[in-house]
């Protein structure tokens, strides 16, 4: 049903456009994210680890199950996207940040970001950080969209693969992946055994810019390396963990 | 399909960066409606690495513009849904870049045929003297190793045992990235690596090293091909574990793990098997398997290779160890056509060779500045041999009169070492003129200690029977210092000819003592079957050589002009030194012409003196053969060879049309030949002796034709060829003139059935003769027929292989007709995720005819030997491929 909807709003604006008829593009909308890691994979690659924390881990293990399930919504319209999940406070042993909304203009390429981690609220505000993209020639069809694939270089070290739909002309994505010219419906970054789906792609206007903007209105922001250099500070006391929650916390 | 075009695409390019105020504009429009399109994105993409540079998308008058961008070239890639991407290279200078409006095509019109030929576009090329083959457009399937790949390779072909020919001659070395890898053994490279690693394959001749460094094209040249490696495949760590176990004690098993990243290389690998077809290709005539016994082999070694400091500086090592053991069999009757009679010899032959060899081979390279290269090699050898031989043998005349018997058992034992280092430095000196410095220093010893029992009778003649019983031990040492000198001086500033004088210095200093000792206690020295010879040779001749090269037009000649002395001390008999001088005058010229890179021909002519060697000119008098002695000749004059050659090549790409002609004619003046004596006893005695009266000459001309059927989707190839050879001999002073000629036809067929079915057929047909002008009755004229047939299928991870010889050779007066059918079948199945695992079932020689015959006839010998081999087997293997790619 969401398709036809989808295929009938790309027929109508087709027709509207009488001008160019070829490519009917997605300019406001809504998708929704499932985003999955797998801790066991995680944890697999802890290295150097005592029997003690072995034996600790284990139990952890117990408690998570293999995989931890977000959902996420991003709306879009035009140049600005907002990147928030959907139900705070969803934690476990394993992850540290307990809510995160993303604003992004892309007119001004500058993110504004909440991240709660634990009960600490941060307050994040950089120009957007840039991912060096391999364009490549694979495709596949996500959510009735045909995405392209891009191979990519975060932190000049992370290897990043994202499917873009050419279609939805916003150079966005779901957490800190973005630059490509397309929005990302599907993501992965292997060395965290993390990936990003779009799980439904809904048509609609959003609300007014100005109401778009006021969440962010209050805060006092820090850039992301003071964010990164607080987290350091605070990451003393998280023991043999602290890795691991250091890698969620940068994406 | 639109795929490949970036593949073709993306070729590499140096990327600037200059100016950043530069910007690109430009429209789209469909191909057929000339609506806008709007909302496309278009990319500039970086031609080294493919990433994103900038984008942009069209407005609704689908019009694009992206600024700021930085001087240099680019790949402009425009994706549009429902079209074809569109991809161009586009190079951006001065303000602004107006592509102007392109015209994006449907898919639904999009024709396969205008892709399909695009990336055909350089299959084959013609580079200079190298012919170069691009990997991509030869389809081969998945974890196919570089042997499958030279397969599909117009004008290549690969035997079972990994060996390779091409264009008509064996090709000895594999180079990887145009440098050595594991040296002489082609399968250490052609079964390690995978197909999809290979951009291009190039095929040459590699002249000598000495010939590289100076310039002066010499006779050493051998067939080579380098594989030059995609460049996102240079960084990865890959290998290959097989091991299998067959009935009748025959197993094969082996490892090889490579760890390639930009500038270095690290390989190693091991093995150890005794079915004949790993590890036993070794390039050294001390330790081949020519198929005769069956070989029990281990090997293994381990390569290294770095560039570093800007890759100014190259270092190059490797080590090899090879044991190889080889137990038979050897069965042989020969025929001996003498003026009035003829004797036939039957002989029987139980044989064991052992070698064990210690390798080192390693090269370094230094560039200096601009200016100077330096290039230091050094390679180093140990080997050991054990080799016995028992020999029964009966010699019959005039059909069944039994002229003699006689039984043998030698054994011995040798130990050799071997160093060789060498030295060249090329410097540039002004006014584009180079200097070149060629130092190389060889030096080999080796001992041997052997025993020969040797118990004879003769019917025919008074002294009917004798016996030796001797110990036996040798040493030689050998010397050998060249010193060369080159300089290159262009002739006009475009640098299109130039001159080559050279002057070359070679040192040579031997020592060679043999002796035999009567009694086994007391040592009492033969001093007939003794020898100790110092042998000294000092050569020294200048060259010049001119070299013009322009456009489609290449040619080069000039001379060797000098002299060779020969000094040959005989310190055991006479205590006279032998005492000779050769001149040398050896022309040479060389004229190609390329009319396209895919078109050209060649023609060179060579002459040289081939001077006689010790061998022939004072052999030490051996009694290991009783039946066949050899004595000197000091007179020997040396011949002059001369080399015509003729090749032309074309190559069209649309259908792979493949057109090769290759022609050579040598005529020997002043050749040295053999004069056979055999006696009333049936002893024959041998001597080179020169022919005044006449030359020898040689013919061989062979046309290969293949092209591609596109439409049925079926290659074939053909050849046919031709060759003649007259030679003259002595036989008990009189001359035998013989001549042999063979003339082949030969076909082949290649066809992919479903996209499964994998169909290889080649056919040849010869036609044999064989006349000499003694014992005329007993000319040979006769007809074989050669048939491969090999069929593979790939169903799902399924693979079933099935290849055959049949070979029918026809009746002649000496031999039955004889037939074999070799057929040999495997299956496998590939497990795992990437189809890594291959667990394979193989059936070797199902009928069981490998009988190991091999017929042979030269001068006035005609000869056929049935030798043990290896026969039908059922083997057991696995075999698991690992690759891990290191690209970012």
């Amino acid at each position: 049903m969401r398709k036809l909807i989808l295929i009938i709003y790309f027929i109508l604006f087709s027709l509207l456009n009488g001008i160019a008829q070829n490519l009917p593009a997605l300019l406001n909308g809504r998708i929704n994210y499932q985003k999955r890691v797998n801790l066991y994979a995680l944890l697999d690659d802890l290295k150097g680890l005592s029997n003690d924390e072995k034996l600790k881990l284990n139990k952890i293990k117990e408690s998570t199950g293999q995989f931890f399930i977000q959902d996420f919504t991003l709306s879009f319209q035009k140049d600005k996207y907002y990147f928030k999940r959907n139900e705070a406070g969803i934690q476990n042993a394993l992850t540290a940040i307990s809510n995160l909304t993303i604003f992004t203009d892309l007119s001004t390429k500058i993110f504004y970001s909440e991240k709660s981690i634990g009960n600490d609220n941060f307050f994040i505000s950089d120009t957007i950080i840039p991912i060096i993209w391999r364009i490549t020639d694979e495709t596949r069809n996500i959510q009735g969209v045909e995405c392209r694939r891009a191979n990519g270089l975060l932190f000049d070290s992370i290897y990043v693969v994202a499917f873009f739909a050419s279609n939805i002309p916003i150079s966005g994505g779901p957490d800190i992946i973005s630059g490509l010219p397309g929005m990302v419906l599907e993501a992965a970054i292997p060395q965290f055994h993390t990936t990003w789906l779009a799980t439904r792609i809904s048509v609609e206007e959003l609300k007014d810019e100005r109401e778009f903007n006021s969440s962010f209105k209050n805060s006092k922001y820090v850039n992301y390396k003071s964010f990164l250099d607080s987290i350091k500070n605070m990451s003393k006391n998280w023991g043999f963990l602290k890795e691991l929650f250091f890698q969620e916390i940068r994406i | 399909m639109y795929k490949y075009l970036i593949i073709s695409i993306i070729i590499l390019f140096p990327f600037f960066s200059k100016a950043q105020n530069i910007s690109i504009q430009g429209r789209l429009k469909d191909s057929i409606d000339y609506v806008n399109l709007y909302n496309s994105t278009v990319m500039l993409l970086q031609p080294k690495d493919n990433f994103l540079y900038k984008f942009s998308r069209t407005d609704k008058y689908g019009t694009f513009q992206i600024k700021n961008i930085k001087e240099g070239r680019f790949i402009l890639l425009i994706t549009c849904s429902n079209y074809a991407d569109f991809i161009d290279t586009i190079s951006i200078k001065g303000d602004i870049l107006d592509i102007g409006t392109i015209y994006m095509i449907r898919k639904e019109h999009l024709l396969e045929d205008v892709i399909v030929k695009a990336i055909r576009e350089h299959a084959v090329q013609l580079i200079g003297d190298t012919t170069v083959f691009k990997a991509d457009s030869f389809k081969v399937r998945p974890n196919a190793t570089v042997e499958e790949l030279l397969k599909e390779l117009p004008g290549i072909q690969v035997d079972k045992y990994g060996r390779i020919s091409a264009q008509g001659e064996k090709v000895q070395k594999v180079l990887v990235d145009g440098e050595e890898f594991f040296g002489n053994d082609p399968i250490l490279v052609t079964r390690n690596l995978t197909a999809n690693m290979v951009d291009k394959v190039q095929l040459y001749d590699r002249s000598s090293d000495r010939s590289k460094f100076t310039g002066i094209e010499d006779d050493n040249k051998i067939k080579t091909i380098n594989l030059e490696l995609k460049s996102d495949k240079r960084n990865s760590a890959f290998g290959k574990v097989s091991s299998g176990i067959a009935t009748d004690k025959y197993y094969a098993s082996s490892a090889t793990y490579n760890l390639f990243s930009d500038k270095k290389k690290f390989a190693i690998y091991s093995l150890a098997g005794n079915d004949g077809l790993l590890g036993v290709n070794e390039d050294q005539s001390s330790a081949e398997y020519n198929g005769k016994g069956i070989p029990s082999v281990i090997s293994s070694g381990i390569h290294f290779d770095n560039k570093w400091n800007d890759d100014r500086n190259y270092l190059n090592s490797d080590y090899k160890f090879l044991s190889l053991n080889i137990k038979g069999m050897d069965n042989q009757i020969i025929q001996n056509n003498l003026p009035n009679d003829v004797i036939i010899t039957n002989s029987n032959k139980n044989f064991q060779n052992q070698t064990i060899k210690n390798e080192i081979n390693s090269k370094f390279s230094q560039t200096f500045s601009d200016k100077s290269l330096m290039n230091i090699s050094i390679n180093s050898s140990i080997t050991h041999q054990n080799n016995n031989d028992k020999l029964l043998q009966k010699s019959y005349q005039s059909g069944n009169v039994l002229l003699n018997d006689i039984q043998t058992i030698l054994s011995s034992s040798a130990n050799n070492k071997s160093f060789n280092g060498g030295l060249s430095w090329q410097n540039k000196i002004t006014n584009g003129i180079t200097y070149t410095l060629y130092l190389n220093q060889n030096y080999s010893s080796g001992y041997s200690n052997g025993r020969l029992y040797s118990k004879q009778n003769f019917y025919l003649t008074v002294d009917s029977s004798s016996l030796i019983n001797q110990l036996k031990n040798g040493n030689n040492n050998n010397n050998n210092t060249v010193w060369s000198n080159t300089f290159t001086i262009p002739l006009n500033s475009s640098q299109s000819s130039h001159l080559t004088i050279n002057h070359t210095l070679n040192i040579n200093y031997s020592k060679i003592a043999k002796n035999s000792y009567n009694d086994t206690l007391n040592l009492l020295l033969d001093t007939t079957n003794s020898g100790n010879y110092n042998l000294k040779q000092f050569e020294q001749f200048g060259s010049i050589f001119y070299t013009y090269s322009k456009n489609k037009l290449f040619f080069n000649a000039g001379s060797n002009l000098g002299y060779s002395k020969y000094n040959l001390l005989d310190n055991f008999h006479s205590l006279n030194s032998l005492n000779r001088t050769f001149t040398i005058i050896e022309p040479q010229m060389k004229l190609r012409y390329s009319f396209s890179s895919q078109h050209r021909i060649t023609l060179t002519y060579t002459g040289n003196n081939v001077q006689p060697n010790t061998n022939q000119i004072q052999p030490i008098s051996n009694n290991d053969d009783p039946l066949n002695i050899y004595i000197g000749n000091p007179n020997l004059k040396p011949t002059y060879n001369n080399t015509l050659n003729f090749i032309y090549m074309n190559f069209k790409i649309s259908n792979r049309r493949t057109i090769l002609i290759n022609t050579n004619y040598t005529f020997q003046v002043n050749p040295i030949v053999l004069a056979t004596s055999t006696d009333n006893a049936g002893i024959n005695t041998f001597k080179y002796i020169n022919i005044l009266s006449r030359n020898l000459n040689m013919f061989n001309s062979y046309l290969i034709y293949s092209r591609n059927f596109e439409k049925i989707n079926i290659d074939i190839n053909s050849t046919i060829g031709y060759s003649n050879s007259n030679y003259m001999n002595y036989t008990n002073e009189q001359s035998n003139l013989t001549s042999s000629s063979s003339y082949n036809v030969a076909f082949g067929i290649n066809k992919l059935f479903w996209k499964i079915i994998k169909l290889r057929i080649n056919n040849s047909v010869k036609y044999n003769t064989f006349k000499a002008s003694i014992q005329s009755s007993m000319n040979n004229k006769y007809w074989t027929n050669t048939l491969f047939p090999e069929v593979e299928s790939n169903i799902k991870s399924f693979i079933f292989h099935m290849d055959a010889v049949f070979n029918i050779q026809q009746k002649t007066i000496l031999f039955p007709e004889f037939n074999t059918f070799i057929w040999n079948a495997w299956i496998g199945s590939q497990l795992l995720k990437n189809k890594n695992l291959l667990i394979k079932i193989q059936l070797n020689d199902i009928l069981n005819q490998n009988s190991g015959i091999a017929r042979s006839a030269n001068n006035n010998l005609i000869s056929q030997e049935n030798y043990s081999t290896i026969s039908r087997y059922l083997m057991l293997s696995l075999n698991w491929n690992f690759n891990k790619s290191n690209n970012k």
